[in-house]
């Protein structure tokens, strides 16, 4: 069999595979797409509460891209992550895989798949909340960087959920920490809102966040906000950590994979 | 051997209180939790507006405090909810939940007693993590403040007792990955307005709201987390409480066997 | 043509870790493997036979390239399981667990077509293959191809773990104890099958049983393992006739003392060449191996013994050397009634 035409149909299996799966257990993202979506308007409306009223046709685009970056990241993150600790390993799949010859992190990326489901019902719910509260507004102002924004986004949250996911095969890492980083980050890592409205002192630790620098360009594209490092360097920082990130995950992995899956067996994780 | 009522609840303590033992990082996790609301509230607020702004429109004279009550109401006052389709759900993938079915005693009842201790211990956790910050700006009343909003919200569970076993029983008989009806909880805080006036929400969910006891938790707690007394709003909350306590579950009652009936017939083990 | 599967010398630690307080740990080493080889042939059933813990699954994960040796090599199909790791997974069908590695919300046959697809298969091939290994493992004749996996019975789960196995048509099969707790129509559908593929299409099998019986039916030879070492080696005849000189002495009894002190006096008061004590549904049964000719003493000093403990006897029966003797023999392990 030809490599190329091997690569194909595994990438068909894949996306195949989590298709199913997704439509499969509809009703369980769907929950979850809503959940979302209240637990951000119970925020929302609890931040709007700060909000002078004059200021909310500003503010409101902004804090509707940074919250859509976040659930994006969120999701891959967890979706990725949990499902490698509480499913993969425990149900026997990580060796069947081995064994069909396909890396786990192309397999997990296919996780994306729901991921892209489930912000697809959430963002839109979110946007007519954010809407009966300020009012119509102007969300996009330039399609190809917005697109770019979220893509590198999503590129670096695959990279950082799969390093997870791989350290989750060894370990028991409680899911509860990752959302603690994920929110902290949200706040003062430059994702909710502007870098340039961070105190000094968080703006050093924004640009050291990955996200920041793609949910500056979100909000240059939905608002024409400068970002803080100006669109340039922001659009060649983002692009090399989409492509580092991943790429250093999947170094990760075959490290994983040689020196400990194959020498120690994977093992059953935590309680569950 | 028949097992009553409180051998299961005590058995259940005991597998708690172990799982917290054994799991500090989840303990962990359940003192930082409110801290991590309060930081994105408060957080996101100053970015975007200010703190003297947000204590005008709710009318609270200390803001953080109430902030931080009001993230531990949110936390745990709907916590029944989704605990006792949780526990079914565990015990699902854990393979144990014929074995619990195997007790002696009808499954709605089996249901409650089981979560009980989770239900007490999760929300005293979650109140204990805001006793500093209440001692630091109240002193020894902010620790009689904490202890009344522990009450409070337990009392705020008990009408949601029956309505938490129909879930568990849906979520049973979907059978799917996850609490599929894990957004009910959400949705109870959002009609209540935690960390925000319910006027502010359209017509139809404030009409809800009069209905969801959560509310009642919610106006209590923010009574007395802002003026520190019980006025007889308070009182008059507190009747509604208990009004609804015997009124929901009365109303329940008649499906609980139904859906007994459904999960024992659709075998989801 | 090189032979099929053949190990040398195979040596797996596995590391773990003690708790010892909050958070210091100590590190143990556990010898899984001690120096395990063996060669089996095309066209040959071969089984690994051994009691739980003996170090079947390490050998059979080493074997698939799930696992590396600490020493030793092997090869597979001609294909080093080291450093030609990819070969030997496209040579080789492997059953890991009966009862796990599939997706439960698929049925039998989307798990089918996706492992396929995951192998390189595609369109029709892919279709007519799926069916085809469905039909050989009666899933079809049973109305299961597609049903979700969560509703398989275990029989229908280990029927679809062995299709899953023949899926891209393999010349080895690997199979980790494929009949382990099925009911009596799988398990001898399986055993039928993984016969059939071996003799018939002269494909090489390796399979992991602790079920004496089932090795005695349809293993050509076997490998008696425990402890990590290779026992013996051979034909089931072969392995029989070493012991040719010994009568197994079957008693079965029960009474409230544990088994354990009966197995010790019965150690200490006879010459046994082997003993096996075992519950079974009511009380006990031991399996006592001793020369031929001294057994109607033995099964005297026997009876005695256990009446001075207070077992009441329910059965005795002198019978003739079964594998399962060899393994009472061969096993140093105190019995882990
Ligand atoms: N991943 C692992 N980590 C540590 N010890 C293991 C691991 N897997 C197996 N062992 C140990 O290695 C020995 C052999 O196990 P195994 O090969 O599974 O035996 P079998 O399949 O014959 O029952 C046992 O003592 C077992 O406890
Ligand atoms: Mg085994």
């Amino acid at each position: 069999m030809h490599r190329s035409s091997k690569s194909l149909a595994r990438l068909t299996a894949v996306i195949y595979l989590h298709s199913v799966r997704t439509w499969r257990y509809k009703y369980s993202f769907i929950n979850s797409s809503i959940n979302t979506m209240l637990w951000i308007t119970i925020f929302l409306l609890g931040v709007i509460m700060f909000v002078p009223s004059r200021e909310l046709p500003v503010v409101a685009p902004q804090v509707f891209w940074g919250i859509t970056v976040w659930n994006i990241i969120t999701y891959t993150v967890v979706y990725i992550s949990g499902w490698t600790t509480w499913f993969l390993v425990s149900m026997g799949l990580v060796e069947e895989h081995i064994l069909h010859g396909l890396d786990l992190p192309a397999l997990l990326a296919g996780r994306l798949v729901t991921v892209l489901a489930e912000s697809a019902i959430a963002v839109p719910l979110v946007y007519f909340v954010l809407r009966g509260v300020a009012g119509p507004m102007k969300l996009v102002d330039s399609v190809g960087l917005l697109f770019y924004g979220l893509a590198t986004a999503e590129a670096m949250a695959l990279g950082y959920a799969l390093i997870l996911a791989t350290l989750a095969l060894r370990l028991s890492i409680p899911g509860p920490m990752l959302d603690i980083t994920n929110f902290i980050l949200f706040v003062i890592g430059g994702i909710a809102a502007p870098v340039a409205r961070l105190p000094a002192p968080l703006r050093v630790v924004a640009i050291l966040t990955p996200y920041s620098h793609a949910a500056e360009i979100v909000r240059y594209a939905a608002t024409r906000t400068m970002p803080y490092l100006g669109l340039l360097a922001e659009v060649l920082i983002s692009g090399a950590l989409a492509i580092a990130m991943p790429a250093a995950a999947y170094i990760f992995y075959r490290f994983v994979e040689k020196h400990y899956l194959r020498r120690y067996g994977v093992r059953g994780v935590g309680r569950m | 051997m028949p097992s009553s009522f409180f051998d299961v609840v005590a058995a259940e303590f005991y597998a708690y209180t172990r799982f917290y033992k054994n799991n500090r990082a989840m303990m962990i996790a359940a003192f930082i939790w409110p801290y991590l609301m309060v930081l994105i509230l408060l957080g996101l607020g100053y970015l975007f507006g200010s703190l003297s702004q947000y204590a005008v429109r709710m009318g609270v004279r200390n803001p953080v405090f109430f902030i931080v009550s009001a993230s531990t109401v949110a936390m745990s006052s709907t916590f029944i909810v989704d605990e006792v389709a949780n526990y079914t759900l565990y015990n699902r993938w854990n393979g144990t939940l014929s074995y619990i079915l195997l007790t002696p005693m009808r499954l709605p009842k089996q249901l409650l007693a089981a979560s009980i201790p989770s239900t007490l211990i999760s929300p005293a956790i979650s109140v204990t993590s805001a006793l500093p910050v209440a001692l630091y700006f109240e002193g020894l009343r902010g620790a009689a403040i904490i202890a009344a909003l522990y009450a409070v919200i337990v009392l705020g569970m008990i009408p949601l007792a029956g309505l938490s076993v129909l879930i568990a029983g849906l979520v049973l008989t979907v059978r799917e990955e996850t609490n599929i009806a894990n957004s009910i909880t959400p949705f109870l805080l959002l009609v209540s307005g935690v960390f925000y006036p319910v006027a502010i929400l359209p017509k139809a969910l404030q009409l809800i709201a009069i209905a969801v006891p959560v509310k009642y938790v919610v106006d209590i707690a923010r009574a007395i987390a802002s003026t520190g007394t019980f006025s007889h709003e308070v009182f008059l909350a507190i009747y509604a409480l208990t009004f609804m306590a015997f009124t929901y579950n009365a109303l329940v009652a008649p499906l609980l066997g139904a859906i007994e009936e459904k999960v024992k017939r659709y075998a989801p083990f | 043509m090189p032979g099929a599967i053949e190990a040398y010398g195979l040596v797996k630690r596995y590391v773990t870790w003690k708790r010892k307080g909050l958070l210091r740990r100590r590190k143990r080493s556990v010898e899984a493997l001690r120096g395990v080889s063996f060669s089996t042939q095309w066209g040959e059933v071969f089984g690994l036979l051994g009691p739980n813990g003996a170090g079947k699954t390490t050998t059979v994960k080493i074997l698939s390239t799930l696992l590396l040796p600490d020493e030793g090599s092997a090869r597979v199909a001609g294909y080093d399981v080291v450093d030609e790791a990819v070969l030997v997974r496209d040579s080789i069908g492997v059953v890991l667990s009966v009862e796990r590695g599939f997706f439960w919300k698929l049925t039998g046959r989307e798990n089918l077509r996706y492992f396929g697809m995951l192998r390189g298969l595609r369109g029709k091939e892919l279709e007519e293959r799926v069916s085809r290994v469905l039909r050989l493992v009666g899933l079809e004749e049973l109305g299961a191809a597609d049903k979700l996996y969560e509703e398989y019975s275990l029989g229908m789960k280990a029927r679809l773990a062995l299709a899953r196995a023949l899926l891209h048509d393999p010349r080895v099969l690997i199979l980790d104890e494929p009949t382990l707790g099925l009911d009596p129509v799988s398990a001898r559908r399986i055993r039928e099958l993984v016969v059939r593929l071996a003799h018939e299409e002269k494909r090489a099998v390796l399979i992991t049983t602790h079920n004496m019986f089932e090795a005695e039916m349809i293993c050509d030879r076997v490998a008696i393992i425990d402890e990590g070492v290779i026992k013996a080696i051979g034909s089931p005849r072969e392995l029989k006739a070493k012991i040719a000189h010994s009568v197994p002495i079957i008693i079965r009894f029960r009474g409230d003392k544990s088994p354990e002190i009966a197995e010790k006096a019965l150690r200490a008061g006879l010459e046994v060449l082997g003993l096996s004590v075992k519950p079974i549904e009511e009380g006990y049964v031991a399996r006592i191996l001793v020369r031929s000719g001294e057994d109607e003493e033995a099964l005297s000093r026997a009876i005695e013994i256990l009446a001075r403990l207070g077992f009441s006897i329910r059965s005795v029966e002198v019978s003739r050397p079964s594998l399962e003797d060899v393994f009472v023999a061969l096993t140093s392990r105190k019995s882990e009634a």
